[in-house]
């Protein structure tokens, strides 16, 4: 996304989920949104077979003796 | 005799001795916390007179002749987001102030209390854990006893803090993304972050669950420990408890690391330190005869992974909070929940797929090798409002790359001592490293760990303050 579109985007779901969208605020979110949304678009490289489950209680495995 | 000095293992010994009693020891905690809190700021509540009642139910109990629990008369305190019985539970925050009191102790705390240790205080931290420097704006920032216009690091830096300023020998924290080996890497002292789902998290205020981990500081390794076995339990209250069995590592500390496969982490472990890091790294590799550079596997991603959980998982469990009380939350942070709150599912549930194939990479590695060495920070500790760092010529900001390091670590659950070193060209100050192993091998970190402490690698320094 540009900058003017991540600034939209903040600003429209902070509205949808009721958060204060001033627009110093915004500003500020949409920086720290930006960084994570470059991170996000490497991980999103990563191929994830359908069947891969999410982890959301997560354990780790233990290794066999 | 300085009280304050001792290993919870001489407070211990020392007490069933009838060389002192618990509540002298006490005494000499609570005059030292006295005398250095105003300039390190690492209290924000002290539990005095259930303090005193602890310590003196133990001197009783000596002088009847009983034999004494592990930790009998030995002082420590928590990070505030345990909760303490008739306390309210700030979790750093002045949001939380209006909360109702905690009607019981957190799980650790009744197990460290069975062990015999006396309950001191509540300590500071990042707000809601949401951080790895404890500039806490509310509370005030929390100082580096090595310096005190550095900082402690974080969240757990109230508790990296009253270990290294002699104030007590052992802290309860919590790790989500590094918050116990950033501050013991920074303060100069001993910490544990155990494997995900090892010890109950029952009685603390959450932040990540999917990456919530509890652990502990001390300023020897035996009290390290001592202080785990004793917390070990199953829980079958906390359903992120994952253990059926206690398995103590003391009883295999002294086992040296003969047979042991060990291995220092290149790539991006090399790539995001200083050189005070990798120095402090190849002083350890050189002390055990390590010469073997080991790749962990996909550790960016696994860090952008964990960096998206925690975010998306932090803004939701605060979004009433953004919504009505944005204003009390930490200038520092309160950005970041509200960035995180409102990322896309998507990404939250990529990341958490991901961290299945990450788990099963990370296992291959450890089917190779037992115990991994990294830097535990990529620097030692900035001063107190620093917001970028130059590292191998990046410009990062600091707050988040204090954790750069610790980060991919905790993500696939690894457990990891932090163990305290000293560069040579460092002013003074401590940074240490991560000896790691295998999801539910505690026992052999903390035997590799030994080994550096018996051979004067990893130690404490006294601090002027």
């Amino acid at each position: 996304m540009t900058d003017e579109q991540v600034l939209q985007f903040v600003q429209t779901s902070a509205l949808a989920l009721g958060l204060p969208a001033d627009e110093a605020r915004v500003a500020r979110v949409a920086a720290h949104f930006k960084r994570t949304e470059t991170m996000a678009q490497l991980l999103d490289q990563v191929d994830c077979p359908a069947d891969l489950e999410i982890a959301e209680i997560y354990c780790p495995k233990q290794l066999a003796p | 005799m300085s009280l304050h000095n001792l290993s919870s293992v001489d407070i211990a010994q020392g007490i069933s001795k009838g060389s002192f009693s618990a509540s002298e020891v006490l005494q000499s905690s609570l005059d030292r916390i006295e005398a250095t809190d105003k300039k390190v700021n690492a209290f924000t509540a002290k539990h005095v007179d259930r303090a005193i009642q602890k310590a003196q139910s133990i001197d009783a109990l000596r002088a009847s002749g009983a034999s004494l629990p592990p930790l009998a008369g030995v002082p420590f305190a928590v990070k505030n987001l345990f909760d303490v019985q008739g306390q309210v539970t700030l979790a750093g925050s002045i949001v939380n102030r209006h909360h109702a009191p905690a009607k019981q102790d957190a799980f650790l705390i009744q197990q460290m209390a069975a062990a015999g240790a006396v309950l001191v205080g509540s300590l500071n931290m990042d707000e809601f854990a949401y951080g790895f420097t404890t500039e806490n704006t509310h509370y005030g920032p929390c100082r580096n006893p090595h310096d005190t216009t550095r900082i402690s690091g974080g969240s757990s830096g109230g508790s990296g803090t009253a270990v290294a300023a002699h104030q007590l020998p052992l802290t309860l924290g919590s790790d989500t993304n590094g918050s116990i080996r950033v501050p013991a890497s920074l303060c100069g002292v001993w910490g544990l972050k155990p494997t995900f789902g090892r010890l109950s998290r029952r009685g603390t205020f959450p932040f990540v669950n999917s990456i919530d981990h509890l652990g502990g500081f001390a300023n020897s390794l035996d009290g390290l420990a001592t202080m785990y076995d004793a917390m070990q339990s199953p829980d079958p209250l906390d359903p992120g408890c994952h253990v059926k069995k206690v398995e103590p590592v003391l009883s295999s500390l002294q086992h040296g690391t003969q047979g042991l496969r060990i291995g220092v982490l290149n790539g991006f472990f090399e790539d995001n330190a200083s050189p005070q890091a990798h120095e402090v790294v190849a002083t350890a590799a050189k002390a055990l005869g390590v010469h073997a550079q080991v790749q962990w596997p996909d550790a960016t991603l696994g860090r952008i992974a964990a960096f998206i959980i925690t975010a998306s998982e932090g803004g939701a469990l605060h979004l009433d909070n953004l919504r009505h009380r944005i204003e009390e939350m930490e200038p520092l942070s309160v950005d970041r929940f509200m960035s995180g709150a409102l990322q896309p599912a998507a990404w939250y549930i990529k990341a958490q797929r991901f961290r299945r194939i990450y788990r099963d990479k990370v296992n291959a590695l450890f089917e190779n090798w037992d115990v991994l060495l990294a830097p535990a920070t990529p620097v030692s500790a900035p001063v107190i409002g620093t917001d970028w760092l130059e590292i191998q010529g990046q410009t990062l900001p600091s707050r988040a790359a204090m954790g750069l390091l610790t980060q991919p670590i905790s993500f696939a659950g690894c457990p990891v001592v932090a163990a305290p070193m000293w560069p040579s060209l460092n002013d003074g100050l401590p940074l240490g490293i991560q000896i790691i192993s295998a999801p539910w091998r505690e026992d052999l970190a903390f035997r590799v760990a030994k080994q550096l402490e018996t051979l004067g690698i990893c130690h404490l320094k006294k601090v002027e303050l």
